[in-house]
């Protein structure tokens, strides 16, 4: 071996895995590759291996994280449930009125579909489709249209149910439902700070987008009974959590039956029974690709996380973080735009996997709250959703506006540039959001609060 | 039949390449490829079961005051499933997370070269957690262990790690001969090597996820 001391073996380790990442060996392999190597290093070959062996399996068999594929699964039957037509055409009969009215009604629609939904880019996609040919054919402006769907879209994510929460959760050892009720206000002040910005530029600048108005209480009521099974799955998810009378798994089954049986519904309803079954399987296949993904990140990353704590890494850089002679939000921002970096050039999951557990500790040991900083985090990742180069749910607006027409026959194509301009204003009120939430911590904390 | 499901991808609708190399990783990944998709498959339907596990739960425990004995254990057994059945499935279409920041850039024999490297680094992990998580079975399996509430025996969880593990091995093997054999001659065209998705691509197939 190389004799090193445990400290130094953890840094060599750091920037072995670091090189590797870069390179764009899986991250899974890198991750487990290392910490091998590390407990090989540190505690000898048959404690390495013997580490190693037990962690794919008790690391990923624990009952907390058997909410995680439930959450996925509830998102990718919404999608064949026929719920974002509904929920839309309710948000535009209710909220058309105001000043830029059907762009702020795409805002409350993506804000329902996010309670049923944790898929950023799926969620931008499926708005695209509904959302932007009604507004493009009632003279909205292409850059406002294409921007809110692609912003609309990131609230997925806080807005439970959310994959990405529950992982945070599981890594910082935090309450699941405390992460998830978190997310909740944020998300909701997240929504209406986007429709405040659309309201606002419409009024500036009329043209823009216009009101929707001349729908009666009558034409306003009948779109209820069509958005109540949203309702419904948010009531039983949140009432569970809050009240503590069902565990997040057994809510989250519960909610996943609700969209099921919507999605029966539906399929009959439009005579399409034939292709259920396709798409069921279709469904399933896509939840247990994306459930592999998620544990195997997992377990990969504990092997290393292990090994990192023989090494005495985390408390280490908790304790350098903690020395700097820098006031603590200073050192939160960096932090912050680290992550806006990285984001940049990786998946939120897989980004959050591999850094929380050196970064987490340090975050703690400065005095921040990890609901807090969990909801942050997961805002800093959305946000790089919609930020050049990658700007994944930008990509995917443009993408699926090429394919659109309107009655006539004409392309609604918004090109990708115009897609990066118009998610400018909505980048600035992002910001401005994580700068409420850094000023506010009570906007995230009080709900978790008050669960006791 | 492989190449009539689109789940296996554009590149086996046609038939096998003309080079030995080729024809050789052609047939291994028509092998290996049903086997990989049922176990994904198995893994969807465990997701569904444990939602019906859980309405089942929830309405017994209301209605009847009477929750599924053991439910914890029952939820934990069937989670290997959907944790690992997956993994080679997720490795033959190119599904684990990693960053592309680097290999985006390389092309022709560079980026082979590159894909052979990360898959070499995967078999190195892979061939040393199967027999050590065999062994994590193998004193489950001798000291009877099992789960507290309905003793439940564990080790058959413990034993799908190594036999999955092994599984993504040999989709590792099929990759690296697969890579080896365009970095040899990147004029050919690839066979069960999946290669680098732009953002367009990533997008796309978001887009048709949704469709």
């Amino acid at each position: 071996m190389l004799g090193l001391d445990p400290f130094d073996t953890g840094i060599v380790a750091v920037v072995f895995l670091i090189v590797l990442v870069v390179l764009g060996v899986r991250v899974f392999v890198a991750a487990a590759l290392t910490g091998f190597l590390g407990l090989l290093e540190l505690r000898g070959w048959n404690v390495a291996a013997a580490i190693s062996g037990t962690i794919p399996h008790s690391k990923t068999i624990t009952y907390p994280l058997s909410v995680l594929p439930l959450f996925i699964l509830i998102g990718f039957l919404a999608f064949y449930a026929g719920l974002t037509g509904k929920l839309f055409e309710a948000a535009r009969r209710w909220a058309g009125w105001v000043p830029g009215g059907l762009a702020v009604a795409t805002v409350f629609a993506t804000a329902g579909f996010a309670a049923v939904s944790g898929a950023s880019t799926a969620t931008a996609a499926v708005f695209s489709r509904v959302a932007i040919p009604d507004m493009l054919k009632n003279g909205y402006d292409r850059k406002l249209a294409a921007g809110v769907v692609a912003a609309g879209g990131t609230l997925a994510s806080l807005i439970p149910p959310s994959a990405i929460l529950v992982i945070y959760a599981i890594i910082v050892e935090e309450s699941v439902g405390k992460l998830l009720l978190g997310g909740f206000l944020p998300g909701l002040v997240s929504a209406l700070i986007y429709a405040a910005l659309i309201v606002g530029m419409c009024l500036w600048k009329p043209q823009l987008g216009r009101p929707i108005s001349g729908f009666t209480l009558r034409e306003k009521l009948a779109t209820v009974p069509g958005v109540l099974p949203i309702f419904a799955v948010v009531l039983v998810i949140f009432g569970a959590i809050y009240t503590g009378t069902a565990t997040p798994t057994e809510a989250a089954a519960l909610g996943a039956a609700i969209v099921f049986a919507i999605y029966v519904f539906e399929a009959f309803r439009q005579k399409a029974v034939g292709e259920m079954g396709g798409r069921l399987k279709e469904a399933l296949l896509e939840t247990a690709k994306l459930t592999a993904m998620i544990f195997t990140l997992i377990w990969g990353v504990f092997l290393f996380v292990r090994f990192l704590g023989f090494a005495g890494l985390p408390a280490s850089f908790a304790e350098w973080v903690t020395t700097l002679d820098m006031p603590p939000i200073v050192i939160m921002i960096c932090i912050l735009l680290a992550y806006a970096i990285l984001g940049m050039f990786m998946d939120a999951i897989g980004m959050l996997i591999l850094t929380l557990p050196v970064v987490f500790p340090a975050v703690e040991a400065l005095g921040y709250h990890p609901v807090w900083f969990g909801i942050i985090v997961v805002k800093m990742a959305e946000i790089c959703l919609i930020t050049p180069p990658i700007g994944l749910n930008c990509f995917v607006v443009a993408g699926v506006s090429r394919d659109l027409r309107d009655a006539e026959g004409r392309s609604l194509e918004v090109p990708l540039q115009d897609v990066f301009r118009g998610i400018g204003p909505f980048f600035v009120a992002d910001v401005a959001t994580v700068g409420v939430l850094l000023a506010f911590p009570g906007i995230v904390l009080w709900l978790p609060g008050l669960m006791g | 039949m492989i190449g009539d499901a689109p789940e296996y991808g554009p590149e086996y609708a046609s038939g096998p390449p003309d080079d030995l190399l080729g024809r050789a990783v052609w047939r291994a990944d028509r092998l290996l490829a049903p086997l990989e998709l049922v176990c994904t498959l198995i893994g969807g339907a465990l997701v569904f079961g444990l939602m019906i596990l859980g309405m089942i739960q929830i309405v017994l425990r209301s209605l009847f005051n009477a929750p599924i004995f053991g439910y914890i254990d029952i939820v934990e057994f069937g989670m290997i499933g959907f944790a690992i059945f997956g993994i080679a499935w997720l490795q033959r279409t190119g599904g684990h997370v990693r960053m592309e920041l680097i290999l985006g850039r390389l092309r022709g024999r560079a980026m082979w070269l590159a894909e052979a490297v990360g898959v070499i680094a995967g078999m190195i992990i892979v061939a040393i957690l199967i027999p050590y998580s065999y062994q994590h079975f193998g004193r489950a399996w001798e000291l009877g262990d099992s789960t507290i509430d309905i003793e439940l025996v564990t080790w058959p969880g413990k034993l799908a790690v190594p036999v999955f593990l092994a599984l993504l091995f040999l989709r590792f093997a099929v990759q690296l001969f697969a890579y080896l054999r365009l970095f040899i001659n990147p004029a050919l065209a690839p066979v069960g090597a999946p290669h680098i998705k732009s953002v367009e691509e990533q997008a796309r197939d978001e887009i048709e996820g949704t469709a």
